[in-house]
């Protein structure tokens, strides 16, 4: 009898799992979560999935750090470690080295995008709790799922699952850890 | 431009069939590719794909054997064929980002079932795009001293060589554009995963989707850094293709030396990349049957896209001519003539007619209707692409500052042969991504089919 | 004689097939391991002669015995000290020398440059000069003794000929001929005089096929004696060329070139200038740089030369009466040349017949010319008369059977020999013949014997130069393939078959030493050969008496027939007769006028082509008599109507690489008719034949690029042909403190010769293409002279332009290098680093003046030629590399370090690159642009110098001085 990871409810459409989300927060839950097919924006609200910024701010910062590299290492390739007569360039050129610095801060821009998100959604995760139960997998085809977790303070799998039962919830299940 | 789409929708095309569910949507769209029974149309696409694709492996053989002195470049004319195409896979590959990346920001809901396509499209041009400057080097094995790493000659790049430029933009542009299309990916691999009946397939997609749930959090995180890519690549392939343009703007040479060449160039990748996707959405339809998710809807709005480009690349067309005839440079005027009265004329006229005129047609709304139209139009429009990046490359050199060492290009069979074999991996790598990838992206088009049943 | 040579040859003979040989092979040249199997000996040999020649060179360098080569110790100004080695000798051409320094890297003759000392050279090589170097390594050389169609040796010959000795003795030497080309060699004619002696009746012969015996039939007519005529071009300020090859072939041409252009600087001569006319049928340098060129038929010069000898007193008044001329023109000439008596020149070229040359000698008598301009010396040539006569006679005695001996020395009479004597039939009926020659040539194959000849870089022999100056040739190496010399043969005729030509040359002019009382014969000779001039052995002037009748007695002229086509014949400007025709430098070398490679052509004028409706490219048949050749036409503005020029020397079927390219004209070539005949048909066959001609287009399309003006506009205004431009630039100058090399180009001075392209192609290892890669495009001349027409296209002006790379300061080509591959360094130099380059081409495309080259396939490692024939000092570059014109850095680097070591600044002048050597007329000048002394300073203070493309901003380092046309007020330009 392993330990108990949380209760999953299965709702068929975004409507009912939203309405259900709200019950659980006015009703004090906190630690619960949605899975959907595609994004809803009225759980954002209710979920509370963390700061929308922290991604922007950290591509805005490595996008600084790329551009400022990117003419560096062009600058010392010309100007500092092998400082050569160019056709009469001056070492310097900055207007040649735009290109440079452009393509290398987006591209760093973007490689920061991808793994930021990864690491914000705690991903990869090969394995999760939730993909025992067999419902699950309808999250991602036209079912909307919310689970409570166990770790939640107020947390009773009984009052949960009743809750889920006068919410309309197609399916309720414990999901063992 | 085209963002004004939704507010005319036709009134027979919806952006997807009203009988298309959440669920048919997954189950259809997973299933074309977790089935075992591959369809025979897609094996004989793929077979001819990669038999014209091994003429390549040949012609590189043969190339790398004997030396460049196999293909038609001479003195003055050092740039041939191999440079014409890469700049024309590159408008093709620009393409799939255009409509991929400038749509989604754009908000053009018709772009969400097709960006899937344009974007395995630019994936696949992109290695057809990459190899061409490889292999026209002298000294193919040596092109990585163009990294900026130091190589055993301890002296780096020269920075300021448009040719640099556009080395780290190819680049760039690749890793972008998977990561971009990977980050666009990950729902709908979690999909197939879900979708998946056969255990190695669930790890296969299972590891690819790594562990994908859908949670509100992975969602929130996913569309914001998404948007903020497409905000990106958007510039990115805009800048991508100029700097190629500057390529030929940065030669001192009369017919190239132009300021336009930039503008000019991100123009021609509007339209022949349109065009290519045009193409392969209706064989996608057809060969899929995704009528109920690729609707006249798309190609109708991808068709007027096209139109736009032919049109803004008349106005480029139309500053190519003033440029010269206006302009006091000799050599310039001299070279234009040559251009389009001289050898190449026959290239140049019908490349003005399949890019510009030719698509004109698609001002009526019947014939961006009709697939077999749409089909002919868009292959002309590549076609005319590929004359025009031909002529452009080859005759101003011809008719450089010097008569006395003008010159002739005549492409050879190696030339040719190098043709043919890109298109070969182009299709092989085309057809690769339909067997494995979701064709469509099942993420997006879900809110649409969300929208479309609430209303 | 060549030990070394002499034994390889025998171990060969010997062991060819032998185990240990075939290990040998495979060790010392394993790439010809596989030629073993399916034993070729021919095919064989050819093929080891590349490592031979190694083989034969590496026991070069100072000799063990007591003959040391003398090397050149005094460098004259203008020649790179350095780790080179400077040995003088002489090359012959149609029998007259010209002095030479071989350039020697590690004991191995590289490179060739005029000899200053002597006057044939002044220090300029021409193109056929500089390529003799590569001649000499030809692996496709003659390497092989045969007698009777068996390899044989040396050895087995020598007993033939000797036994052969003793029967001829008994009959005083009837039946032995012996047949030579022009010979000016002192010791050669007094071998030939003891054979004479020793037998009665033998008989000397000469034939060249580019004999001078209408001009010398002429002269001797004139003079009562056969005279060879120097030209003082420093005194002639009034120059008429009649088809003259004064400064292209004419025996010290090289010379005259010098002083025909030092005469038509007017920034140096104080606004003075000669002016030239030039009257001809197919166009001459000379005609090139004419202030007035006149195209005419053969016919029409005949009585355009009768009308002004009539108008300037030379000839009958009423021959001044003609009309169907452009008069007027010929008035104009005829007024200027008597307002100049005195400083009047008019010149013939070989091809023009007897009349023409009696009537250029009477107007020059008539004019003051004798004794001014034009100075006489007994004859050069130790034998004068016709020659074609003299073969004629030969060939009738061959017919006759008188002849049962016959040596037959260098010359080659069934390729050139003229057509209706049939030399080949007669050749049968000779029982034994011995050729001695440096390829199997078409003689050499049809003779009984065959003997390969030494080159004349590796044999001891004396020529002389036009001026009658002696040199004595020392050999630059051992002979690489077996060769014997001519001396060496007749040696054995006159029974010291074990003498060797050292010897028999040391001890013939110890002899002339003692008579002409030299004092000690050791100084002497090392003098003579270290410097490689003969002192005081310049011909006397000579004092003859013209007489003045000489026209009057001049056959009527054929009237003139229009519309008749008449084919000329002319010597190739590479190929000559046809001996040069394996060498492939000359083969790929740009004709000054069609810029053809590898083949010749029938040139036609635009009009005449227009009439029959041949384009180029055509092949047409033409007849003469029963005799039909087929020849590609070249259409070629400058020709005179009517006329087809076929150059001569093409066509080979037997010797080396020249074999199968062009046709050849001899066919056509009577004894009648030497340089004219009536063609009895032409017809268009239909078919069509690629030409590789480098030039693009022939006009420069509205570019600055050939800028011009005449003499008048100088004079009033030296400042009028300059275009101010602006000296603005986005960039910060550099600034070069120390040394900024930069170059000045006369394009005045350059009359279109070539000599510089091949010397570039000889100093910087630059490899021959092939006529299929110069089709595609990818000749890979450094330095190549462009020409351009202006004016209408029957009587155009022509303007050569000498083309290196113009080392921009700003250049547009190290710009647009992804790698650093081509870069500036503190000189200013334009760098190429060819190890760094990856072949993206960009900077070709962005080269305004198109000067770069690529390797698009190895040409270099293509050629075939000996490793050993390579400069050391430049590297030979690799497949897929760019390169281009360097200012020879080697040189520069050379001078510099040798500066640093000595501790010394470098003289102006010091550092010469290739180019600027060989030009005769120095139309190439390099040096340091921060010393406000040097030379190149000077010329580019002038107001006459421009850059190329200035509009681009591109800031050359190489430069040019304008066009400056010496007009004749009186004739409408339109007219010439």
């Amino acid at each position: 009898m392993t330990t108990l990871y949380g209760v999953l409810a299965v709702f068929d459409t975004p409507e009912a799992a939203t309405k259900a989300a709200v019950y659980l927060r006015e009703s004090g839950f906190r630690r619960f979560e949605a899975y959907t097919p595609f994004p809803v924006e009225p759980l954002n609200r209710v979920v509370r999935p963390g700061p929308k910024w922290f991604l922007p701010i950290l591509m805005f910062v490595v996008s600084v750090l790329g551009a400022g590299y990117g003419y560096f290492i062009q600058y010392w390739d010309e100007a500092l470690n092998y400082p050569i007569n160019v056709g009469g360039r001056p070492h310097n050129s900055w207007p040649a080295f735009m290109v440079g610095t452009f393509e290398f801060m987006l591209l760093v821009t973007i490689a920061a995008g991808l793994f930021g998100m990864l690491a914000a959604s705690s991903l990869p995760k090969l394995y999760h709790p939730l993909f025992t139960s067999r419902f699950f997998e309808r999250a991602s085809r036209d079912r909307f799922i919310l689970c409570v977790k166990a770790s939640d303070p107020i947390f009773d799998s009984k009052d949960v699952e009743e809750a889920f039962g006068q919410l309309g919830a197609e399916h309720i299940e414990e999901i063992r850890a | 431009m085209t963002t004004t789409l939704p507010t005319e929708l036709p009134a027979d095309a919806p952006i997807v069939a009203p009988d298309v569910t959440l669920a048919s949507l997954s189950d259809e769209v997973s299933e074309r590719i977790l089935t075992n029974r591959t369809p025979r149309w897609w094996w004989v696409g793929f077979g001819l794909s990669f038999t014209l694709f091994m003429v390549l492996p040949i012609a590189m053989a043969w190339l790398f054997i004997n030396g460049i002195g196999v293909w038609g470049v001479n003195i003055p004319v050092a740039w041939g064929l191999a440079l014409a195409e890469y700049v024309w896979w590159i408008a093709l590959a620009s393409g799939g980002t255009i409509v991929s990346a400038l749509f989604f920001l754009t908000g053009s809901p018709w772009r969400s079932a097709t960006n899937r396509i344009a974007e395995s499209m630019l994936l696949s041009a992109i290695p057809c795009a990459g190899l061409m400057p490889i292999m026209h080097l002298g000294r193919p094995g040596l092109f990585y001293w163009l990294f900026p790493y130091s190589s055993v000659m301890g002296v780096w790049p020269q920075v300021r060589s448009p040719l640099w430029w556009d080395f780290i933009c190819i680049i760039c542009y690749m890793l972008m554009s998977m990561m971009y299309y990977y980050a666009g990916l990950i729902p709908d691999l979690a999909t197939v995963r879900d979708a998946a009946k056969s255990r190695i397939k669930k790890i296969f997609y299972g590891i690819l989707a790594l562990g994908w749930r859908g949670s509100v959090r992975e969602w929130q995180n996913q569309r914001t850094v998404y948007a903020i890519m497409s905000a990106i690549m958007a510039p990115m392939v805009i800048s991508v293709h100029s700097v190629v343009g500057l390529d030929f703007a940065g030669g001192l040479t009369p017919g190239w030396h132009d300021t336009q060449f930039p503008p000019y160039f991100f123009f021609g990748a509007v339209i022949s990349g349109t065009a290519l996707i045009i193409m392969l959405t209706i064989l996608v339809r057809w060969g899929y049957s995704l009528q109920n998710v690729l609707t006249e809807y798309h190609l109708n709005a991808m068709a007027k896209v096209m139109l736009v480009g032919s049109l803004m690349l008349a106005y480029a067309y139309v500053w190519e001519a003033f440029g010269p005839i206006y302009g006091s440079d000799v050599a310039d005027k001299t070279e234009f003539m040559h251009r389009v009265f001289g050898f190449t004329s026959p290239a140049f006229w019908s490349e003005k007619t399949l890019t510009v005129l030719v698509p004109q047609l698609l001002w009526i709304p019947f014939v961006r209707r009709n697939q077999a139209l749409l089909l002919a139009i868009s292959t002309g429009v590549i076609v005319g692409m590929w004359q025009e990046r031909f002529v452009f490359t080859t005759s101003a050199t011809e008719h450089n500052y010097i008569p006395s060492y003008w010159g002739v290009y005549f492409p050879t069979v190696w030339d040719w042969a190098t043709l043919a074999g890109t298109i070969g991996l182009f299709l092989t790598l085309f057809f690769l991504f339909l067997r494995f990838i979701p064709i469509v992206s099942i993420a997006e088009v879900r809110e649409i089919v969300h929208k479309e049943n609430g209303k | 004689m060549s030990a070394p040579g002499r034994t390889y040859w025998q171990t060969l003979e010997e062991i060819a097939d032998s185990p240990e040989f075939a290990a040998a092979v495979a060790r010392e040249a394993p790439r010809f391991k596989d030629v073993m199997h399916g034993f070729d000996r021919r095919r064989f040999l050819q093929l080891m002669a590349a490592s031979i020649a190694l083989g034969g060179l590496s026991g070069c360098g100072p000799e063990s015995n007591p003959r040391q080569l003398l090397p050149y110790v005094r460098e004259p100004e203008n020649v790179v000290p350095g780790h080179d080695r400077f040995f003088a000798t002489a090359v012959t051409q149609s029998g007259y020398g010209t002095g030479e320094l071989v350039t020697h890297q590690m004991a191995r003759p590289i490179k060739v440059e005029g000899n200053p000392e002597h006057p044939a050279s002044l220090g300029a090589a021409s193109a056929i000069m500089q390529a003799s170097i590569l001649q000499l390594y030809d692996p496709r050389r003659a390497q092989l003794v045969v007698g009777n169609g068996q390899i044989a040796t040396w050895e087995t010959f020598v007993p033939v000929l000797y036994n052969r000795r003793g029967t001829l003795l008994d009959r005083k030497g009837d039946g032995l001929r012996i047949l030579t080309g022009a010979v000016t060699s002192p010791f050669l004619t007094s071998q030939i005089a003891a054979l004479k002696q020793q037998f009665p009746q033998m008989q000397w012969h000469q034939w060249e096929p580019l004999h001078r015996d209408a001009e010398m039939a002429a002269d001797t007519k004139m003079f009562g004696q056969p005279v060879d005529k120097l030209y003082d071009l420093g005194k002639a300020e009034r120059i008429l060329g009649i088809g003259s090859d004064l400064i292209s072939a004419a025996p010290g041409w090289l010379a005259y070139a010098r002083h025909f252009a030092a005469a038509r600087r007017p920034t140096e001569t104080h606004g003075k200038m000669s002016r030239v006319y030039a009257i001809e049928s197919t166009p001459t340098l000379l005609g090139a740089k004419a202030d007035h060129r006149l195209p005419l038929r053969p016919d029409e010069i005949d009585r355009a030369l009768r009308y002004l000898a009539g108008q300037v007193g030379a000839g009958p008044q009423d021959w001044a009466k003609q009309t169907n001329l452009p008069t007027q023109w010929l008035k104009a000439l005829a007024d200027d040349l008597q307002q100049n008596k005195g400083k009047v020149l008019v010149h013939a070229g070989r091809e023009q017949p007897a009349e023409i040359h009696l009537l250029a000698n009477a107007i020059n008598n008539s004019l003051g010319a004798f004794g001014q301009t034009v100075n006489f010396i007994s004859p050069v040539e130790q034998a004068n008369g016709s020659k074609q006569q003299s073969l004629a006679e030969l060939t009738h005695n061959m017919d006759a059977g008188k002849v049962d001996t016959l040596l037959i020395l260098g010359a080659n009479p069934i390729y050139d020999a003229p057509a209706d004597l049939h030399f080949a039939t007669a050749l049968k009926r000779v029982p034994f013949s011995v050729s001695l020659a440096l390829y199997d040539d078409e003689t050499a194959l049809a003779s009984t014997w065959r003997i390969p000849a030494t080159h004349e870089y590796e044999a001891w022999s004396d020529t002389r130069a036009f001026d009658g100056t002696v040199t004595i040739q020392q050999p630059q190496t051992r002979p690489l393939y077996g060769g014997r010399s001519a001396h060496a043969l007749l040696a054995i005729l006159l029974g010291q078959p074990e003498q060797d030509d050292y010897a028999l040359v040391h001890a013939f002019w110890q002899k002339q030493a003692q008579q002409q009382n030299r004092g000690d014969f050791k100084q002497f000779w090392y003098d003579s050969v270290r410097s490689g001039v003969v002192a005081g052995t310049a011909a006397k002037p000579l004092s003859v008496q013209p007489s003045s009748d000489v026209l009057s007695h001049l056959p009527q002229p054929d009237a003139a027939k229009s519309n008749t086509l008449e084919a000329l014949f002319r010597p190739d400007e590479g190929l000559w007769d046809g001996r040069y025709a394996d060498n492939p430098w000359l083969l790929e070398m740009s004709r000054p006028f069609t810029r053809l490679t590898w083949d010749n052509a029938a040139l036609i004028a635009p009009a005449t082509a227009k009439r029959l409706k041949l384009a180029t490219h055509d092949v047409v048949e033409i007849a003469v008599g029963a005799t039909k050749v087929k020849a590609p036409v070249f259409v070629l503005p400058g020709q005179a109507g009517d006329c087809i020029t076929l150059p001569l020397g093409w066509g080979r079927s037997a010797g080396g690489l020249g074999v199968g390219a062009g046709f050849s004209a001899y066919p056509l070539r009577g004894s009648e008719h030497p340089w004219r005949v009536p063609i009895a048909g032409l017809s268009k066959t239909g078919e069509t034949y690629r030409l590789a001609s480098v030039q693009g287009q022939d006009r420069v399309l509205g570019r600055d690029l050939i800028r011009e003006g005449t003499l008048q506009q100088f004079n009033d205004n030296p400042d009028s042909l300059k275009k101010k431009s602006k000296d603005e630039s986005l960039y910060p100058p550099y600034d070069y403190p120390d040394r900024a090399w930069a170059m000045a180009i006369d394009l005045n001075s350059c009359i279109g010769c070539q000599a510089c392209t091949i010397a570039c192609q000889a100093e910087n290892n630059v490899p021959i293409v092939g006529k299929d890669q110069v089709l595609d495009q990818r000749i890979m001349h450094w330095l190549r002279i462009d020409r351009y027409y202006s004016g209408p296209a029957d009587t155009p002006d022509v303007a050569f332009e000498p083309m290196p790379c113009m080392h921009c300061e700003d250049a547009p080509c190290e710009v647009v290098c992804p790698v650093h591959a081509t870069v500036h360094d503190h000189e200013g130099l334009n760098l190429m680093v060819y190890n760094r380059c990856v072949g993206t081409r960009f900077c070709s495309n962005n080269c305004p003046y198109k000067v770069r080259r690529f390797n698009f396939f190895a040409y270099a490692s293509r050629n075939d030629r000996p490793d050993a024939s390579w400069n050391p000092e430049v590297t030979v570059r690799e497949r897929g590399v760019m390169e281009k014109c360097t200012y020879c850095i080697q040189r520069i680097r050379t001078t510099q370090i040798a500066a640093n070591r000595d501790n010394r600044p470098i003289k102006d002048g010091e550092i010469v690159t290739a180019c600027q050597q060989s030009c005769p007329t120095q139309a190439i000048i390099f040096g340091d642009k921060n010393d406000r002394e040097s030379a190149v300073v000077k010329r580019k203070d002038t107001p006459l110098d421009y850059v190329l493309l200035d509009e681009l901003n591109t800031k050359p380092r190489t430069s040019y001085s304008a066009l400056i046309h010496n007009r004749n007020p009186a004739i409408k330009n339109e007219q010439a």
